[in-house]
């Protein structure tokens, strides 16, 4: 805002303008062009990458290094009677590229489409004699090729919405999408001893159709809206992968053989399912302060997809007589809210979420659990219901601040579980937090929140000798999920605005896990994490601005373990019936940093750059007990169930820096040319491939360090 | 400065004079038109093209389609603001009613009344009253910018260096190499989050966790023959969606994952170790293996911890509908 409003710049051009009756034009024009949304531009891409590196491509597209050319197009237009046409697409020509387009009357109706591919490239290079990869059938070759795994999406979307009244709104939505591809998956070839892993890629050829459609009426003091959401998914890849390489027989030998199929061929695939949701929803302000909201959905899922027929390798038990599963399950969502300005100050806030998650699906014998005791087992249908209620209250403070305190309430209870667990889990959260949020050099907020979470008792008691017929060491541990846990959490943010163009962010969190074992602290017992963050932004004036910001954070993990054999009887009287226990300290550092810049040279050529670096430091701790009630461990030959070379875990680290710098340059008011530069280096430092071979001689090669020079240019216009 | 208005003024007296404007000083004066919405005259006399650009970017926005007669003038979101207009001074005028900008002194819930006036009924919009971002604060103005035609919140490009400006913990693990495609712009946080209210927790945009990953990922979906509980339960048990160093976005690697939740009987326990520090040729008992020894064989830890970990075996982590009568189909092994 000028500071002598008596020189009002419009009467000054307005002045001007009656002086140079030219210069009213061009001002009109300026005007208009400052007002109107309506472009029309195309612009052509050609970048040379120097070396198309995995973690690079992960989700980038290009998988060929060299030049790479793709087109990029926006079409707006509006029309005075407020009809928007839209078109746009980006990257055209390569595996990321997707197409828009929308005709819109504003106010009354739209139509639209999109398009959409999504590829993802491994982030390795697979060296592997296995062939058919991409079918349901893989075999094993003789030749060694590398071979890429990716999966690709690719997703058309149709969209339309009308106002049927003033009020009165219907939206559908369609969605189809297919997925395509081959993705790590794994077997094993179990023979004489040996536990050989298998090359097994997964392969991936899916069809997921979405349709949604709600029609919703909305006034200032209520709406009422319904609505249907159909999910339907089919797997074409077909129901099993059949490996027909794995095992043999006999020492000596190796583990994968052509012709003779791993013991868990076929693997089953996933089969097809369905699922129908219906929603009815409403709100309703009882007062300018005050306003209630309920929704009730109910989606009815189904998996009735056939099973692979019965066959020497898929022997069906002899009871069961099904084709199909016959999977149904029902789930009842219910969502209500209450807020309410009670006071100027106080304001209140109470919501329940309520879930029924009821599988209907048939139980039958389905097999005969030879190894543990031959027990006949069904399927395992698994329910749940979910309580979710939460109760605030804000009480706005002098000076622009606001103290909140919450209580929130969670609560599972589970059916059909496996009797190892709980029936029953309850959290309850109790929360405060201060804030101050008006205009000043400084806000801020923070927030302490305590959680205690506890549940019914469980199902079994720790198996503390080995009957013949469970194991030492069953039920010793609370899945995670369903421990005693008490949670605390810290966050403060600051925002300070010491002068107009610079602003700054300090962020703090912190939180803690602490874990209540069942026996022996086995399990998870404690989680912390910590982070600090630093930001800063500067507006040097109206053409150039600067960022930059830093992250470090720590995330530690303790859980303990018990090292045992198969039916051992951990008493320590043979090495078969020594068990060890041990406990791992899982700490992962991570350090960010990020910078970037945009400004104007001139009126014709403006830059812009950003910097990228981040470092995740992963550290595996692990420690064997000197002593416990169940060993006495004798680490070395002859004397200990550990298995050779087990405890020493090299660190992971994965390092990332990428530069980014952009100069766009306008030949024209309508022709420009960007030039873009990328350099992005990788590096990854992680036991997870190295010196792993497949039993059937498939490696797996990640590059330590990869470096990708992009160069680009691209012409654009505007016509 | 001076010096400016000076000639300036004496452009106009120029410019005046020339239109004959002298001789007309007795005509009615002609009202200031408007330029964008109707009735923006009142505020576009002064923020016009020359003194703040932006503001009439408004006009290439939804909210600038004047033939929509539900489109609002300035003064519908800024206020009356009739000590701004009619000020004055010399000095800077006092602020209008409502300011959006970072500092501005107008109480949250109030900007936000001035956006939820229109767009309270729209459908996602409904549970904003409520949500986490409402109770915490966050002004519609924090994450919008209505006055551009590219608002960044809006393109899913750049969406999440605004979600980023709060969200510290997930910026920095969107660049872990396993993440979703964030970064390249190929997802947005609103494909899983709604940021105005929802019914599901986290602000998800489906009742659950699990029903919005199904969106993307709906081969997890189930029911099937062997179901493994915490997949049934919640996907975020074991994944973290914005990213991991570990493989498949896991919070952490097998075993150590596992055995967060599996008890340590028979070899459900066993220590990691990985093939660059285990004598693959020998035993557990040091010995001289009678066959050449498979590197991931079950006489060491190198099959639970490398490669998928205990994935490598129990292949079917998510549920197996395999029908087969076979304990290794109850254990996800096919």
């Amino acid at each position: 805002m000028h500071n002598n409003r008596v020189f009002k710049r419009t009467v000054l051009a307005l002045a001007v303008s009656m002086a140079f009756p030219v210069s009213s034009a061009i001002a009109q024009e300026d005007v208009a062009e400052l007002i109107s949304p309506n472009v029309a531009e195309a612009g052509v891409k050609l970048q040379y990458l120097d070396d198309v590196n995995p973690l690079y491509r992960q989700y980038n597209g290009i998988n060929d290094d060299g030049v790479n050319a793709s087109a990029d197009v926006k079409i707006i237009q509006r029309s005075d009677a407020g009809r928007w046409l839209r078109i746009e697409g980006r990257d055209l020509g390569l595996r990321t590229q997707e197409f828009g387009a929308s005709l819109e009357q504003q106010g009354d109706w739209k139509v639209g489409i999109d398009y959409n591919q999504i590829p993802r490239f491994a982030p390795f290079v697979v060296f592997t004699p296995v062939t058919g990869i991409g079918h349901d059938t893989l075999n094993l070759g003789t030749r060694i090729d590398d071979k890429d795994l990716k999966t690709e999406r690719t997703a058309t979307s149709l969209t339309a919405t009308k106002f049927i009244s003033k009020n009165l709104q219907a939206n559908v939505t369609f969605k189809n999408e297919d997925k395509k591809g081959e993705r790590l998956f794994g077997s094993n070839g179990n023979v004489g001893g040996f536990l050989g892993q298998l090359f097994t890629p997964e392969p991936i050829d899916s069809n997921h159709k979405q349709i949604e459609a709600s029609i919703d009426y909305a006034t200032e003091k209520f709406y009422v809206s319904g609505g249907y959401y159909g999910s339907f998914f089919e797997n074409k890849a077909g129901k099993g992968l059949f490996v027909n390489y794995g095992t043999t027989g006999g020492a000596g030998n190796p583990v994968a053989v052509q012709g003779s199929p791993t013991q868990m061929s076929p693997l089953s695939l996933a089969p097809d399912n369905q699922a129908h949701q219906f929603h009815i929803a409403g709100g309703y302000n009882w007062s300018r302060d005050t306003r209630a909201n309920l929704k009730i959905s109910k989606t009815f899922a189904t998996q009735d997809d056939s099973f692979l027929p019965n066959s020497a390798r898929v022997p069906y038990y002899a009871g069961m007589k099904r084709s199909d599963l016959g999977g149904k399950v029902d789930t009842t969502n219910v969502f209500g809210s209450l807020t309410s300005r009670v006071t100027d100050k106080l304001n209140l806030l109470a919501s329940w979420a309520y879930e029924d998650r009821d599988d209907r699906t048939p139980q039958v014998d389905y097999l005969v659990d030879v190894g543990h005791g031959g027990a006949i087992l069904q399927n395992n249908p698994e329910s749940q219901k979910t309580h979710r209620g939460k109760f605030e209250a804000s009480y706005r403070l002098p000076r622009g601040f606001n103290l909140t305190a919450g209580y929130d309430y969670d609560f599972k209870k589970y059916e059909g579980m496996d009797e190892l667990f709980r029936d029953e889990i309850t959290e309850n959260t109790y929360r405060v937090d201060v804030r101050k949020s008006l205009g000043d050099t400084v806000n801020g907020s923070l927030m302490f929140a305590h959680s205690e979470r506890d549940g019914s008792s469980w199902g079994t008691t720790p198996n503390l000798v080995n009957d013949g017929t469970h194991a030492v060491g069953l039920h010793w541990t609370a899945p995670t999920q369903f421990s005693d846990r008490e949670r605390d959490k810290l966050k403060l943010m600051v925002d300070w605005m010491p002068i107009d163009p610079l602003s700054v962010q300090f962020a703090y969190e912190y939180a803690l896990d602490d874990y209540k074992t069942r026996i022996f602290d086995m399990g998870l017992n404690e989680g912390r994490s910590e982070l600090f963050s630093l930001d800063a932004s500067y507006r040097f004036n109206d053409r150039w601005k600067a960022n930059m910001w830093y992250s470090h954070s720590t995330n530690d993990i303790e859980q303990n373990s018990l090292n045992s054999t198969f039916g051992s009887l951990c008493n320590g009287t043979s090495v078969r019936n020594t068990c060890v226990p041990w406990g791992a300290d899982l700490e992962l550092s991570s350090n960010a940093f990020g910078a970037g810049f945009d400004g104007q040279i001139s009126s014709k050529l403006s830059v812009g750059g950003q910097y990228l670096y981040s470092r995740d430091v992963n550290k595996y701790d692990i420690s064997y007990a000197d002593e416990g009630a169940f060993a006495s461990p004798r680490v070395g030959p002859g004397f200990s169930s550990i298995r050779q070379g087990a405890g020493i875990l090299p660190d992971t680290e994965y390092t990332l820096n990428t530069l980014r710098l952009f100069a766009k340059y306008a030949v024209t008011k309508a022709t420009a040319i960007r030039l873009d530069y990328v350099w992005d280096r990788r590096e990854l430092d992680d036991y997870t491939w190295s010196s792993w071979t497949y039993s059937d001689g498939t490696k797996v090669l990640v590059n330590p360090d990869q470096i990708t020079r992009v160069i680009a240019v691209t012409l654009s216009h505007a016509f | 400065m001076r010096k400016i208005r000076s000639l300036l003024a004496v452009l106009a007296c120029i410019g005046s004079v020339c239109s004959g404007a002298v001789f007309a000083a007795d005509a009615p004066k002609e009202a200031p038109k408007d330029i964008v919405l109707a009735g923006d005259a009142k505020c576009t006399s002064c923020h016009d093209e020359a003194d703040a650009p932006g503001v009439l970017h408004i006009g290439k926005t939804k909210h600038g389609t004047r033939a929509d007669g539900r489109t609002p003038t300035c003064t519908d979101c800024h206020g009356d603001s009739d000590k701004h207009v009619t000020y004055k001074g010399s000095d800077k005028p006092p602020k209008p009613d409502r300011t959006f900008d970072k500092q501005s002194a107008t109480p949250v819930a109030e900007r936000n009344a001035a956006c939820l006036s229109c767009h309270q009924t729209d459908p996602k919009r409904h549970l904003w009253a409520g949500s986490t971002h409402e109770r915490r604060d966050v002004a519609c103005s924090s994450c919008h910018d209505t006055h551009t035609a590219d608002d960044k919140v809006r393109d899913k490009r750049t969406q999440a260096e605004v979600c980023f400006a709060c969200h510290k913990e997930q910026r920095a693990q969107v660049n872990r190499p396993s993440h979703h495609p964030i970064p390249e712009g190929k997802m947005a946080c609103s494909d899983c989050h709604n940021p105005h209210g929802t019914t599901g927790p986290k602000l998800l945009v489906k009742d659950s966790t699990n029903a919005t990953c199904y969106t993307c990922h709906a081969e997890k979906r189930g029911p099937f023959v062997h179901n493994h509980a915490p997949v049934t339960e919640d996907c975020a048990n074991c994944h973290n969606p914005h990213g991991t160093v570990a493989d498949a976005m896991l919070k952490t690697r097998p075993p150590f994952l596992c055995q967060q939740c599996h008890d340590p009987a028979n070899h459900l326990g066993t220590i990691p170790g990985v093939a660059a520090n285990t004598d693959l040729s020998r035993t557990v008992n040091g010995l001289a293996t009678g066959s050449p020894a498979v590197q991931n064989n079950g006489l060491n830890s190198v099959g639970v911890t490398q490669a998928r970990g205990c994935l490598n075996c129990h292949t079917e982590i998510h549920g197996s509908n395999s029908p087969a009568n076979a304990s290794k189909a109850l254990r996800f092994w096919r």
